[in-house]
């Protein structure tokens, strides 16, 4: 490469720009490939596309996701919305049934109340009586 | 108007080809290249001709490529497969991988984008935002390059036969 002359260089140029489907001077692609240079790098450059273009072909695994539409962001604000407001309706109504009074009360006679039991034993509270013994008690 | 479905039609074989050679993995160029088809799917597409757009779409394509291998540089390389003796063909692959790696970054996007997607040199100076001038002389650049790396390989692979062929 740093060896190359100035018609080396131009010779390149032609032919590189030639087979890129760029526009050439016909006189100077003519000198080009007069030379053995020239033919051997026009062979070379062919090669050389040959092999780089010897990919596989592209196998996506999905299609890319398509664009969301503009309305996107508005109908699923809307449809929150929508359901926060329908919950809150709805739990307002089974709120107030709720809190509505029974339909029917029930009334429990004053004799009818439930009486504590009578007393079996007695004890009276005796002042002077050491309650806090520990000595002998059983 | 085009639109993203259309470019991704268009356009994925191009972008995955470049992609592919540019990072060296078909994975992560099949991965890099459904990430390029979402950043045009959720971009507004310019209202532009075809061939302003098809450099739009390979200019997102370059962009992820240099932020992979940007992110790759931060990242601990995985260590490299054992080398295997294969076919000529996988080694010669393995070659110009090897090659592709050593060229200066715009010089590997400038040929790349030429010989494996088809790119036109004011298309690829409109991706790489440089001048036409510019992309001629790096084009012609990586060329020398590659063709004194791969040097009888080259010629090896031209024996085969050789056909003037357009990259799509």
């Amino acid at each position: 490469m740093d060896n190359q002359t100035g018609s080396d260089i131009i010779c390149e140029d032609v032919i590189g720009s030639f087979i890129d489907g760029e526009r050439v001077d016909p006189g100077a692609l003519k000198a080009a490939l007069a030379r053995p240079e020239g033919r051997d790098y026009l062979i070379d450059l062919l090669a050389l596309r040959d092999l780089t273009g010897d990919v596989a072909p592209f196998t996506a695994s999905a299609p890319p996701a398509r664009p969301l539409s503009p309305l996107f962001p508005w109908a699923a604000a809307a449809a929150l919305i929508v359901c926060i407001g329908g919950g809150f309706l709805a739990g307002a109504r089974v709120t107030r049934v709720a809190l509505a009074p029974a339909a029917t009360t029930a009334v429990i006679a004053p004799d009818a109340r439930v009486r504590a039991p009578e007393p079996t034993r007695l004890v009276r509270l005796e002042p002077g009586v050491n309650w806090t013994e520990t000595s002998g008690g059983k | 108007m085009a639109t993203a479905d259309g470019l991704f039609a268009q356009h994925r074989e191009g972008v995955f080809r470049y992609l592919c050679r540019s990072v060296g993995q078909a994975d992560t160029a099949r991965d890099l290249t459904q990430e390029v088809f979402l950043r045009v799917a959720r971009s507004p597409v310019p209202d532009a001709e075809p061939p302003a757009l098809r450099a739009w779409v390979f200019k997102i394509a370059r962009n992820l490529a240099l932020n992979h291998a940007r992110d790759g540089q931060r990242r601990p390389e995985a260590p490299d497969p054992p080398e295997r003796a294969g076919p000529p063909t996988q080694e010669l692959a393995i070659a110009l991988r090897q090659a592709l790696e050593r060229l200066p970054a715009i010089e590997r996007d400038v040929f790349l984008m030429r010989e494996t997607a088809g790119l036109s040199y004011d298309e690829i100076a409109a991706a790489c935002e440089i001048t036409s001038d510019a992309v001629r002389s790096r084009l012609q650049r990586a060329r020398g390059h590659l063709r004194e790396t791969l040097g009888g390989a080259l010629s090896a692979r031209g024996a085969r036969g050789v056909r003037l062929t357009t990259p799509r």
